[in-house]
Formats: C-alpha cells, sequence, structure tokens
C-alpha cells in the first residue's frame, strides 16, 4: 500500500491517475483479505502464521477482535461456505494450487504479518490471495468466474443474473429502489441465490470482461464507441496493473504457497475474479461488509472522540468538503491510503461523481455566448463573414448534439434498461480517470513565438528581424470558468497571478475571461477581455500579433465604424494525451473571433492554426 | 419564554436564549412537541457540559444570522470559506473538535456541522497519508509492508 504511495510520489508529483491505480491493487488486495479473513473457517498453519503474532482460530478471532456485525457476516459465510465446497467438491482443481504449491516455501518469512495482527487470521488469506493472483500471472485466463461457481449455473444465465443484480445494486444505490427492485427480482428468478454469491465471493468481474460482454450484447448501440475507448483503456490499465501485482508477490509466494496448500480449494478458487477487484462495486455487492473493520485508533485515544466515532454520512460530508470546488482528488487519494476504512469512503460513489459530473455535464451554461442568436442579423449585414459564421453555426450544432449524446449516456450509465440487457456500470471512478478532461490543478502552457520585421540600419546593409517569443497560458477552473492570458511574462511570473477566479481576486487581472466546456475530448472555450481598470498593452499587442488572415477583411484592430462592442474569442481544443499524462496536451482545432458590432451585426474571423504550438499542462502545487 | 435550560449529559445546567437554542433542530423540535414550559432543563443527553458550552457559544454568536438561502443542489460543496469568528471558534483541539461535530449533528445545527466539518477537511487537505494518520492519530495498518515494498517501488515506475 505504502509501497504504491511511495512509487505515486515518486513517480510524477503531476498525475493522479497513473499512480492512483498502483495504489488499488494493494489496497484492495488487504480489504478483500479482511473480508476473507471471517470466512476462513479453519486456521491454516502456514509460514506466514508463525511470523504473525498469531494466527487465532476462526473463533478466536472474532471472539477477540472482530466488531459484533463480524460475527454474523461470519456465520452466515460458513453456511455458505460449506454449501459451495459441497458442491463443488468434484471441481477441478485450479490450477493456482498447484502452482502456488510448487514454489519455495523457505522464503516465508520474507514478510511478516504481523502488521495484521488486528486482525487475526488476516495472514493466511493473504497468502490466498496472493497465492491466486500468482496464478493468474501465468497462463492469462479471461474467465473472471471461478471454475467452481461456473459450474453452480450455467454461463449465460449467470452472466445475465450478475449483470442483473449489478444493475440492480447501481440503480438501488442511486436510490432508484423500484427500478432496482425490478431488476433484482429478475435477477433472483434466473439464480435463487445470486446475492450470497456475489457478496461472498465478493465476486466483481474485471472490467475489461464486464465491457466485452457490453459489447457482445449492445454492439449496434450509440455507446459502443465510447465504450470501447474505455474498453481498450481499462485493458491496457488492466494488463499493466496484474503486472503491478506481481512485485510484492515474490515475497508472500512461498507463505502463500504454504497456505494454499491446505486451504479448501474452494476458497482459491473462488477468488480468481477478485484480483480485479472495485472497491465501489465491492460496497455495492458486499452491502458494505467492510465497514465494521474499524480503523487503527491508537489505543490511547479509545477513550475519547476520534475520527472513526464520526458516522459515515459526516466523514463523507468531509471528504466532500475536501474536494471541494476545486476538485481536489489528489487529497481525496491520499486520504484513500490512511486507512481501509478511508479508503473505502474515499471510493464512495458520491464523491467521484460529484467529480466527475459538475464542469462537463452539468449546470453550465454557455448560452448567452452563443453565437446562434446573432446569425439572423448577422446573414443580412455582414456579408464579409458569412461562410465562416454560418460554419462555426454549424459547428456550434454538431458540439450540441454531441453534448447530448454524451449527456444522455452518462446518465444512463447510471439509469439502465429495465430489460438487464445492457449494464453499463462503470465506476464513477473509472469515469473520471478515463474521459478526457481539462485538468484543473495547473496552467495550460503554449510558448509561442512570431518574427517581426525591425527598422533598417543605416548602411541599408542589413534588415533586423525580431523573433518575438510569447505565452499562451490556459487556467481552467473546476467550475466551468477559463482564464486566457497572452504574455510575455514567464510562467514564474504567471502562475501567482492565475491562483483564484477573478471575481476572488477583485478583477484587476489582465487577459480574457470565460467559460469552457467539454464535448467528449473537444474543450469549446469562449472568453472575452475582462473587464480591466487598465488595459494592458503587451497583452494586446501581442494578441493583434497572434493574428491570421481573416475571410476577407484585414484584421481591424482600430475597431471602425460601427464600432466593436465586444469581441468574443472562440477556440476549441482538443484533449490529448502524452505517453506518461493523461490529458497533459490541448491542440488547437479552430480559432476565431466574434465581433460583435454596435449595429447589431456580427462578424466572425478564423485565425490560421498553422503557427498555434500545443498547449503543454504543467501542474502548480499551490492552486490544489 | 426566552430562556430555556439545557442540561449536559453529566448534569450540568445551561440557560439559554431561546431562539439561540432553536438554531437546534433538534431542540426546536423537541420544544415545539413537547411545549417547554421554561422551568424544566431539557436533557441533551449525548453531550457534555464542555461541549455543551462551546456549542451554546456558537448558538449565541449565530443566533442572529439572516437564514441561508436553500442550497439549489445539497451534494455540491459549499464554499469551503469559513469566516473568522468560526475559524477561531474551530481552534480546538481534535478530540474535542470532533466532539462538537457529534454534538452538531446530534443537535442537528447545520452551519456548526458544516463549518466543524469543513475544518476537519481544510486539516486533511494537502496532506500525504503519513501526515494525516500523525494528525488524526490513525493507526498506520501496515508499515512493514511499506518497509519491504518500498524496495520494488523503485522499479514500480516503469510500468506505471
Amino acid at each position: 500500500m505504502s509501497r504504491s504511495s511511495a512509487a505515486a510520489e515518486a513517480v510524477v508529483p503531476s498525475d493522479a491517475d497513473a499512480s492512483d491505480d498502483t495504489d488499488n491493487v494493494e489496497l484492495e488486495l488487504e480489504l478483500e483479505q479482511l473480508d476473507l479473513n471471517t470466512t476462513t473457517p479453519t486456521a491454516v498453519p502456514s509460514a506466514a502464521a508463525m511470523d504473525s503474532i498469531v494466527v487465532l482460530s476462526h473463533e478466536d478471532g472474532d471472539a477477540a477482535v472482530a466488531a459484533a456485525g463480524d460475527l454474523d457476516l461470519a456465520s452466515f459465510r460458513h453456511e455458505w461456505q460449506s454449501e459451495l465446497a459441497a458442491r463443488s467438491a468434484s471441481a477441478s482443481t485450479n490450477p493456482a494450487t498447484s502452482a502456488a504449491v510448487t514454489s519455495d516455501a523457505s522464503s516465508a518469512s520474507g514478510r511478516t504479518s504481523s502488521n495484521y495482527s488486528h486482525s487475526a487470521g488476516a495472514s493466511t488469506s493473504r497468502a490466498t490471495n496472493t497465492a491466486t493472483s500468482d496464478s493468474l500471472a501465468g497462463p492469462p485466463t479471461h474467465l473472471a468466474l471461478p471454475p467452481s461457481l461456473r459450474n453452480l449455473q450455467s454461463d449465460d444465465t449467470f452472466k445475465r443474473a450478475f449483470k442483473l443484480h449489478q444493475s440492480a445494486a447501481y440503480l438501488e444505490s442511486t436510490g432508484q429502489a423500484l427500478a432496482a427492485m425490478e431488476l433484482y427480482r429478475e435477477a433472483f428468478q434466473l439464480v435463487p441465490d445470486i446475492d450470497r454469491i456475489i457478496v461472498d465471493a465478493g465476486m466483481v468481474f474485471p472490467e475489461n470482461e464486464d465491457m466485452t460482454w457490453y459489447d457482445e450484447d449492445e454492439g449496434g448501440k450509440a455507446q459502443e464507441d465510447v465504450l470501447s475507448d474505455y474498453d481498450a483503456a481499462s485493458r491496457s490499465s488492466n494488463t499493466a496493473s496484474l503486472h503491478k501485482r506481481k512485485g510484492p508477490a515474490p515475497g508472500d509466494a512461498a507463505a502463500a504457497a504454504a497456505a494454499a496448500a491446505t486451504i479448501p480449494t474452494t476458497i482459491v478458487q473462488r477468488n480468481d475474479g477478485d484480483l480485479v477487484f472495485q472497491l465501489k462495486a465491492d460496497a455495492h455487492a458486499a452491502g458494505y461488509d467492510l465497514w465494521p473493520i474499524l480503523p487503527m485508533r491508537e489505543s490511547t485515544l479509545r477513550t475519547t472522540a476520534h475520527i472513526s466515532d464520526l458516522p459515515i454520512e459526516i466523514l463523507l460530508q468531509i471528504l466532500l468538503f475536501v474536494i471541494g470546488s476545486e476538485l481536489d482528488l489528489r487529497s481525496l487519494e491520499a486520504i484513500s491510503r490512511v486507512c481501509k476504512q478511508l479508503h473505502i469512503l474515499a471510493r464512495d460513489e458520491s464523491l467521484w461523481r460529484h467529480a466527475t459530473m459538475p464542469t462537463n455535464l452539468s449546470q453550465i451554461h454557455l448560452d448567452s455566448w452563443e453565437p446562434t442568436p446573432l446569425a439572423g442579423s448577422a446573414l443580412s449585414h455582414a456579408s464579409v463573414s458569412v461562410h465562416s459564421l454560418m460554419s462555426s453555426q454549424h459547428r456550434w450544432r454538431e458540439l450540441e448534439a454531441e453534448h447530448r449524446r454524451l449527456l444522455a449516456l452518462y446518465t444512463q450509465r447510471v439509469a439502465q434498461h429495465a430489460d438487464g440487457s445492457a449494464v453499463t456500470l462503470l465506476p464513477w471512478r473509472s469515469v473520471y480517470i478515463q474521459r478526457p478532461r481539462v485538468r484543473v490543478d495547473g496552467l495550460y502552457i503554449a510558448r509561442l513565438w512570431y518574427v517581426r520585421a525591425g527598422e533598417k540600419s543605416l548602411d541599408n546593409f542589413f534588415q533586423p528581424f525580431h523573433r518575438v517569443e510569447y505565452y499562451r497560458y490556459l487556467r481552467f477552473f473546476a467550475d466551468g470558468t477559463v482564464i486566457s492570458l497572452i504574455t510575455p511574462d514567464d510562467p514564474t511570473l504567471v502562475v501567482p497571478r492565475l491562483k483564484n477566479p477573478p471575481r476572488q481576486t477583485g478583477a484587476e487581472e489582465t487577459g480574457y475571461l470565460g467559460k469552457y466546456r467539454l464535448h467528449g475530448d473537444i474543450v469549446v472555450i469562449k472568453v472575452k477581455k475582462m473587464e480591466s481598470r487598465r488595459p494592458n498593452r503587451a497583452t494586446s499587442s501581442a494578441q493583434a500579433n497572434t493574428r491570421g488572415v481573416s475571410s476577407r477583411r484585414p484584421p481591424h484592430v482600430e475597431p471602425v465604424v460601427p464600432s466593436s462592442l465586444e469581441s468574443i474569442f472562440y477556440m476549441e481544443l482538443q484533449v490529448k494525451s502524452s505517453a506518461s499524462r493523461r490529458n497533459s496536451r490541448l491542440t488547437w482545432l479552430r480559432y476565431s473571433s466574434i465581433m460583435h458590432m454596435s449595429d447589431a451585426t456580427s462578424t466572425v474571423n478564423d485565425f490560421d492554426l498553422s503557427s498555434m504550438n500545443e498547449f503543454i499542462f504543467s501542474r502548480v502545487r499551490s492552486y490544489v | 419564554m426566552s430562556q430555556i435550560k439545557l442540561q449536559s449529559s453529566d448534569g450540568r445546567e445551561f440557560t439559554v436564549d431561546a431562539k439561540a437554542a432553536k438554531m437546534s433542530e433538534t431542540i426546536k423540535n423537541m420544544l415545539e412537541d413537547l411545549g417547554g414550559d421554561g422551568e424544566n432543563a431539557i436533557p441533551v443527553p449525548n453531550v457534555t457540559g464542555a461541549i455543551l458550552e462551546k456549542v451554546i457559544s456558537y448558538c449565541l454568536h449565530h443566533k442572529d444570522d439572516v437564514p441561508k438561502v436553500v442550497e439549489e443542489d445539497p451534494s455540491k460543496p459549499k464554499k469551503e470559506e469559513i469566516d473568522a469568528w468560526d475559524a477561531e471558534f474551530c481552534k480546538v483541539d481534535y478530540v474535542t473538535l470532533f466532539n462538537i461535530i457529534l454534538a452538531a449533528n446530534y443537535l442537528d445545527i447545520k452551519p456548526l456541522l458544516d463549518v466543524t466539518c469543513k475544518t476537519v477537511a481544510n486539516v486533511i487537505r494537502g496532506k500525504t497519508p503519513d501526515e494525516i494518520r500523525k494528525t488524526l492519530g490513525v493507526k498506520s495498518e501496515a508499515p512493514a509492508s511499506a518497509a519491504s515494498s518500498s524496495s520494488s517501488s523503485a522499479a514500480e515506475p516503469a510500468t506505471a
């Protein structure tokens, strides 16, 4: 766990996503162990167990540590498990077992499990877990279902029931109880004990599996393209994470082997699917099984109030405040590494939904900026740029359509078909990570230059040319505001000026203020000159210089009659990722100015993009 | 009935301005349901005297606040700013702070709950997991795994 936290800090300071992906893995494993812990029917004397303080037998462990809730749960699971063991007695043995057994048992002491002493038996289950992870690293099996379970039901029925159950759980968690009940009912009709199977096995299918089914079932649907992007991404991240999972494994392998040898095979088997363990889904499916795991309080603090005394809803409220309006997900990820319970909390759907939704899909209205209302008048008067205006209008409509489609898609993700034929069950966190977005924790900087002819020297021999360098900065805020700044100033000077939205700093900034919105991977930005007490010469001249050729007229820097009321700059940029960092580049697709005249006409000029360099993201620590 | 008596769990009695006491939805409802007569103290069984005193001081300070417009979207976090008095109010040790949160939750005093939660959130923000553990007295769960796996983390960046 802290392995990955170390890695996260070491790797990049600026990419939360990559780092926390790695961190999940370990935590999830650990959580799973605790989950498993209560289900392990007998204590297994293993090499790892010797190292730990004690591995208590099941009953002792409960008596010693487990909360009251665990007891019920344990007995319930115990029941189920014996049932399962009976059923799968004849099932073929999992390769995991044999593979694990052959590994060297001597290095068992490589990692002690004493750190888990607060949850007795954890070491055993950890061992189990890593054993399975080891086995997976071998020939990659695409089947997430443990063989034993697959024998229980025919594949299709079970898959279908599982999907129904998942979507039902999702609906339930989002408060749509009625719809959820429908789905639950169907699921139960297919597989009467589906809920127990899911809960007990902690069975969550790997994302890519899930998605594959989805694609099969819903190939023709509109969502396909978007989801298949996601699919591809998750596939790669999945294989990557498998690698990572292998990282810490060797130390455990021996312990795992020892444990696996003695543990009933059913346990090993049914954990195949756990490797890609989505905590969120677990919270749904497991019905908050994990909450009773009390964190980590210092024994001295037991008598007084401690953070773990706070009710869950308050902790969530606190976390929501941590994210805040600046979407400080970095802090959230840090919190998720503090302890198990906080990890579960920090993965709560509500938080990530909040983080995912606001700028991209919700209440940001660009209406007042829309070119459409101007169209009629512009067409009659300003023949100059009819063409470009038309195209701009057309483009806008396209984007609107795309926006609506995405909006529908993401709402659909939550509310899915009653027939259960498709389950678009993406955790919000995955949506957040996978989907293109602009980053709000730093600046996008483009370095540009142009050449200006200098005055000829007196001897008519040389004519100097000046290469003028300047920067374009884009600072996005989580609330949909964006500042575009064009200045020769170095980033070090600009960074503090763009920390806060201008309304907080009192609007003494220069530059251009506006709104942005994401349409898929395209950011649409509309900015206009900020209200400023003293216009900044440097900025405006730089601006003038960036202009390319307008459609017919030379760009009017000087307002002509009728005078220009305001000009709006319209940018379309595409969010791209570099090899190592997501969403770290913005490339130009379009850059226009829309000039509103006093006589209610307007002109649109498209700028030449050939000299426009792309924006590169730089994280600024003080921003979030 | 401008004064109301409140009794804390440890038996201390406080006489409070009714308006301040009614910032607590719990007490307000209680008064409405039972028609408090100002004679008998209202028991506040979950809150100790020391904490209740803090809570009351908050209520007294804020009793004349204009009620806030209902948030259009409760799931959206409100502004993180905390006004100066409240910030000073929240400058207590964490044990007290958590107790105040619990009391505010029990007494259903939304603004107090918000301000204390924000304080905690501000404490947590921008810290590393270790710092958070230290600050909040949270026990690290896997110190050994940290040590044993830090070596493997060197190889991590390649795959990350």
